[in-house]
């Protein structure tokens, strides 16, 4: 949760009130480790003082108490309190009648002044948020999704976790492996930088697959950042940033388990369990395996509807919080997976007639975010991060075998200060990254080696309340592409206290790795032919964000209206418009996708939301053809989700029921083989029609920590017919199951129970 | 359903929920003082008033006010007051009984704060 707190403040400073420059500093300082230093004893202790003419004096009475809890105590003749530790709560509500009530975390003995109506200084004022929150101060464009959100969706990883969100949509890459892509501005997912607590993630060879190694049930808060995101996460966000904070060892779980099981064969465990080893260590172990063993065809064509799975993914997290100024992350974190689909009682030793995917994939990773304050009145820190990632898999699709090793070492350091006054500040730092790939597709080898070097700068300027801008820049040196120059600029400007508007510039960079980019492919006897050596990918991001918040019926409101564009320098075309072939080459000519957005939330009765929203979405690329619309890339899509959950009772059971109405628009399908001869040789396309997909779930909290839901997905039973071509004839060059642009399996039920120890 | 509808639909539905409040025209937004000091009296104040009747309830700790808005037709300010009472809160038009106040918790007693 820290972590989340330090993210949120790092890349924004959205939910407080009040901006100023020091609160973002100190969010900057603790950009890699966390908020607030755990108390050294068993119980919190500090002083409540008012002051008068110039001097502190204690004020008795004022009440002390564990936000959210009933643990609390008032302050003695003196004003000073004495409170044993709770283990539901780190902040503290300090409140005493006629001053500013004060809501804070416990960072060790303190002494507070409680001022008569003014603000307090580092101090925050919560107020309630929605489980979806926008923020009206911060410069960038953030949709902060937490736990509550998350558990609207509870099916199942990382890719299946936008179920509830309008901004990212998630597809499917192929009708066999049930692999899911996302989509960001109207873009492939890999355009996005995708992190894990902080640290760059998703991308390389798991830049698809690394959706489905994050379990949905790990995470505490994902924060969605559209438009050019901050230069000091790297060079590598084109539309946006996606940052996924895991919970870690200063959970307020001492222990949660997690039981999932779906219609479809599905079964998945996932655990956390914390242990505070000492007074400045803490440690989390996180724990998933999953496993589908039950081949399933329910439309008929031969081919099992969700793949068989095994898998098994492992983290442990160290929190380091010394007396002093030193805090320190580390974590390790391992993935094993089996998956196999294709052909019902495909294997893929025994059964060389059928035709079928096998793929196997191991990944080890490491990590060390160490950060230092060095000078409290500045606000000034040093931080460093250093990570290591390697992952092996292997994939033997029908005939082709594909082969991918990536090894990635990565440093970051960086310093943040206050400049001056406390309108300005300043973060510089340092990266280097190394990787190696090796990939192999049949005889194809394609590996390569990169040594990046860069330096970055990210100046914040509050000029007023009503104006705040992140001005940022970095270079990198390239031993393969030279130099990356990456700007990014950020401004907001408020027009009133209840409507901002946002303004986003910025360039990235991206090397593609052709075949796992798309290796939805791989389902499919298409014959690859790629460009060697690829263009390096980089495209240019503008984009406006206009938020209102407003009171409808009495009740909160928003709505947000934005349009962005991605226009790209230079871009791997994927050419799937001839039959049985997928082209890969670098783009000649242009490629773009335009997105414009209108979301509106409501609070429509009381404990009942509504959202609906509203994208549209073009997206084209030049190919050899000439220019098209991107496939498999609606240009409307709408959303309508609405959630009410019951008055809680006093041992706070309750009811939560949430619905999810999807509209997807036409697809643009390239030409395939079962059009006339004709109309292959002049790359006509068809369209999919339009559908809606229903989504629900009932959650019944039946006390404090336990609590069991029952959903379905895709409640309309909308399915693609025949989504896989020559079903019959899985070896004939014309067999294709990744033109997919709908669900194959039908309404799914799926039911968990979830119990956490507090 | 095609997108039209799908547009129609939704618009519809709100549109209804939104004429019906129009037609209650009886909603009546007011504030007055209620004591409380801390979150978990925020909290308790209300939940006190989510019954039906109330559109919203916001209280503030720092002014000690609620604002809420109800509909005259199903509620009356009264008995918005006896609810708050029932809980253990004091408001400015209505008293609670000793035995109400017992029901806050220990650290909420409001009552003892006011004679520092």
């Amino acid at each position: 949760m820290s972590n989340t707190i330090a993210y949120m403040a790092a890349a924004s400073i959205g939910s407080m009130r009040t901006i100023d420059i020091s609160r973002f500093l100190l969010a900057l300082s603790i950009f890699l480790f966390s908020s607030g230093l755990q108390g050294q004893s068993d119980s919190a202790t500090g002083t409540v003082v008012i002051e008068e003419e110039g001097k502190q004096i204690g004020l008795p009475g004022a009440s002390v108490i564990w936000s959210g809890t009933n643990q609390g105590t008032t302050t003695d003749q003196k004003g000073r309190f004495k409170l044993a530790l709770s283990t539901e709560s780190d902040s503290l509500s300090i409140n005493f009648i006629g001053y500013q009530t004060v809501r804070m975390k416990y960072e060790g003995p303190f002494t507070l002044t409680l001022e008569r109506g003014v603000q307090l200084k580092g101090v925050d004022i919560i107020s309630k948020e929605s489980s979806t929150a926008l923020f009206l101060l911060d410069p960038l464009n953030i949709q902060r999704l937490d736990n509550t959100e998350l558990r609207k969706a509870a099916c199942c990883n990382l890719s299946e976790s936008f179920e509830t969100n309008a901004s990212v949509d998630a597809s499917f890459t192929d009708a066999l492996t049930g692999t899911r892509q996302i989509r960001m501005l109207g873009l492939s997912g890999r355009y996005s930088q995708i992190m894990k607590d902080n640290i760059p993630n998703i991308r390389g060879l798991t830049t698809i697959y690394g959706l489905g190694y994050i379990p949905g049930d790990w995470i505490d808060n994902i924060y969605i950042s559209k438009g050019a995101g901050s230069v000091t996460s790297g060079f590598e966000s084109i539309t946006g940033e996606i940052n996924v904070a895991l919970k870690d060892a200063q959970t307020e779980e001492k222990a949660h388990f997690n039981l999932y099981a779906n219609e479809g064969g599905r079964t998945e465990f996932n655990t956390n369990v914390k242990h505070k080893v000492s007074d400045t260590w803490s440690t989390i172990l996180l724990g998933h395996a999953q496993v589908n063993e039950n081949e399933m065809d329910r439309n008929g064509d031969g081919f099992m509807d969700n793949p068989l799975q095994r898998d098994i993914v492992l983290r442990n997290q160290w929190m380091f919080r010394s007396k002093g100024s030193w805090e320190g992350q580390y974590a390790i974190n391992y993935l094993d997976q089996h998956q196999k689909s294709g052909e019902m009682d495909f294997n893929a030793e025994r059964t060389p007639e059928l035709w079928g995917i096998h793929m196997d994939a191991e990944r080890l990773e490491a990590s060390a975010k160490t950060g230092y304050l060095l000078d409290d009145a500045w606000n000034s820190s040093f931080g460093s991060q250093f990570s290591v990632d390697r992952y092996n898999s292997s994939i033997q699709a029908g005939t082709q075998t594909f082969m991918g090793k990536q090894e990635t070492y990565r440093a970051n350091l960086l310093y943040a200060t206050k400049l001056g006054c406390a309108k300005k500040g300043l973060t510089v730092g340092l990266t280097a990254l190394a990787e190696n790939y090796e990939t192999r597709l049949d005889s194809l080898v394609m590996d390569r080696e990169e040594r990046v070097f860069g330096a970055y700068a990210e100046f914040t300027w509050n000029p007023s309340e009503r104006l705040s801008s992140i001005i940022g820049l970095r270079a990198d040196e390239h031993n393969l592409f030279g130099t990356m120059i990456s700007p990014r600029l950020h401004v907001r400007y408020s027009l009133s206290e209840s409507i901002s508007l946002k303004g986003a510039l910025g360039r990235g960079y991206r090397t593609a790795n052709p075949v796992m980019d798309n290796l939805g492919y791989l389902a499919s006897n298409r014959e690859w032919t790629i460009e060697t050596p690829l263009a390096q990918e980089s495209g240019w991001n503008t984009g406006l964000n206009l938020t209102y918040k407003f009171k409808l019926d009495y009740r909160e409101a928003s709505l947000a209206v934005d349009a962005y564009r991605t226009q790209f320098d230079s871009f791997s075309v994927v050419d799937i418009e001839t039959p049985g072939q997928v082209s890969i080459y670098s783009l000649e000519g242009e490629s773009y996708a335009n997105t414009a957005q209108v979301e509106f939330a409501w609070e429509m009765l009381r404990r009942t939301n509504v959202r609906l929203a509203y994208r549209y979405t073009q997206a084209e690329v030049d190919y050899r053809i000439g220019r098209r619309l991107q496939p498999f890339n609606p240009e409307h899509r709408a959303f309508l989700n609405l959630s009410y959950e019951t008055k809680a009772t006093e041992n706070t059971a309750q009811w939560k029921v949430d619905g999810t109405l999807q509209f997807i628009g036409k697809q643009r399908i390239p030409s395939s083989f079962s059009m006339s001869e004709e109309d292959q040789q002049s790359n006509i396309s068809s369209y999919s029609e339009a559908f809606f997909q229903a989504h629900g779930q009932v959650s019944r909290i039946f006390k404090k920590g336990l609590e069991a839901y029952l959903g379905v997905e895709n409640g309309g039973n909308y399915r693609q017919n025949n989504p896989i071509q020559s079903a019959s004839a899985p070896f004939d060059p014309s067999f294709d199951a990744s033109q997919i642009w709908a669900p194959i399996f039908g309404r799914m039920t799926y039911l968990g129970l979830r119990w956490t120890i507090f | 359903m095609n997108f039209k509808n799908f547009i129609k639909t939704s618009a519809f539905a709100i549109l209804l929920i939104l004429c019906s409040e129009v037609k209650a025209q009886n909603t009546i937004e007011t504030s007055f003082q209620v004591s409380g000091i801390c979150e978990m009296c925020k909290a308790r104040i209300e939940k006190a008033v989510d019954v039906k009747g109330v559109k919203s309830a916001n209280y503030d700790l720092d002014t000690h006010t609620l604002t809420i808005a109800y509909s005259s037709k199903t509620i009356s300010e009264s008995d918005i007051h006896l609810l708050l009472n029932e809980v253990g809160h004091d408001t400015e038009k209505s008293t609670c009984s000793d035995e109400q106040y017992d029901r806050v918790h220990g650290c909420c007693k409001y009552r003892e704060h006011e004679n520092h």
